[in-house]
């Protein structure tokens, strides 16, 4: 039996596994989650085989996922601990965004599913940004020290053509676990550099990917940026006044972006351009 | 929700928190998880719904303190109670 510890902003659960191949899919998926946490966990994951021979994902002794594919396993496991990371998180701001570092500079991506983080989180690493996460950020109250849920990316199939020319000869890696809905793809098979960093957010881009729009990067006002990020907040249940003054006040002092792009030609200059300046 | 009447009493939703930054106003509605963009004219109107002055008062009120367009007013203001309580950041008793 091993257990892996995950930490995350004052949110700590536990995962079970009682094979090498399950210990070996934990490790690879949560390779960049602290395991040294504040708080004990308060959830508890495990994976097991049952008669069948199927994987067995149970949180507090209640299945979760059962059947015989381990990508869909992964998936369940992932989507199941970022639920109960979140679900208990009251010390920061939790948000539903991707985050990258260029230079030391953070920035983040907040958006809702579909919107095209991973996709243009995977095309800035392979442009020499650090990549952080595709999926949660948290920000302690008062604070731009962005902590990341560092996972690998996770790469729906209507990108996979973009996400293989990034790839490259990696794109048939073996560490590339493939899944119903999403690949999940670890960021060093796109760039090998890639360092993991705790970086100070400098500025916020909320993307939205259109094919049939015209490049555009429009500076929001903080309360257009405040009413965003409240959108992308994932915690706000667990926080004083539901966390919207704490978001307020990181809507004023960072700076904002809406960018919206058919591809992305453009994108890069425009981030770096800002950041250099910044 | 149907349209506001003028003897409805509208009451500001209590849980909502409102942030004002520059000449902007944010309303955020826990209890459906939105958050309103409004401008400061349309804060000042929320925080007369309470639930005790028709919304003919508030209208007559705000008439008073701003002279001019009263018929313009009028119309801006019911907007905005209507959008407010779309929104459920009023009701009305």
């Amino acid at each position: 039996m091993h257990t892996r510890t995950l930490s995350f902003g004052d949110s700590s659960i536990e995962i079970i596994t009682h094979s090498d191949e399950t210990s070996d899919l934990v490790e690879m998926l949560f390779k960049g989650v602290p395991e040294e946490g504040v708080n004990p966990p308060h959830a508890r994951l495990e994976i097991s085989r049952d008669r069948d021979d199927d994987y067995r994902l149970t949180r507090d002794e209640k299945q979760v996922y059962k059947g015989d594919s381990l990508a869909a396993l992964a998936n369940s496991l992932m989507d199941t601990s970022i639920y109960n990371l979140a679900d208990k998180c009251s010390s920061g701001l939790l948000f539903h965004a991707a985050c990258l570092s260029w230079k030391g500079k953070g920035i983040i991506l907040p958006a809702q599913s579909g919107h095209g983080k991973t996709t243009l989180s995977a095309w800035l690493l392979s442009n020499g940004f650090d990549y952080l996460t595709d999926e949660l950020v948290y920000l302690p109250l008062e604070s731009r020290q962005a902590m990341c849920f560092g996972r690998p990316l996770n790469v729906k199939y209507g990108a996979r053509e973009i996400i293989d020319g990034l790839l490259g000869d990696n794109k048939d890696d073996e560490s590339i676990v493939a899944g119903p809905i999403a690949m999940l793809v670890p960021p060093r098979l796109v760039r090998a550099d890639n360092q993991t960093v705790e970086p100070e957010v400098n500025m916020v881009f909320f993307p939205h990917y259109r094919a049939d729009a015209e490049f555009s990067l429009e500076k929001l006002t903080a309360a257009q940026t405040g009413m965003s990020l409240m959108s992308c907040l994932v915690n706000a249940r667990n926080l004083s006044a539901d966390g919207f003054p704490a978001t307020v006040s990181l809507a004023r002092k960072v700076p904002a972006y809406q960018l919206t792009y058919p591809d992305f030609e453009g994108v890069l200059g425009t981030i770096t351009g800002l950041l250099d300046e910044s | 929700m149907s349209e506001i009447k003028l003897d409805d009493k509208p009451i500001r939703n209590e849980s909502c928190h409102m942030e004002e930054l520059d000449d902007e106003v944010l309303l955020y509605n826990p209890t459906n998880n939105k958050t309103l963009y409004i401008n400061k004219s349309a804060s000042v109107i929320w925080q007369l719904c309470n639930g005790e002055q028709t919304a003919e008062q508030i209208i007559t009120m705000i008439q008073e303190a701003y002279p001019g367009d009263k018929e313009g007013l009028h119309r801006d203001i019911l907007d905005t109670l209507n959008s407010l309580a779309d929104n459920d950041a009023v009701s009305v008793i």
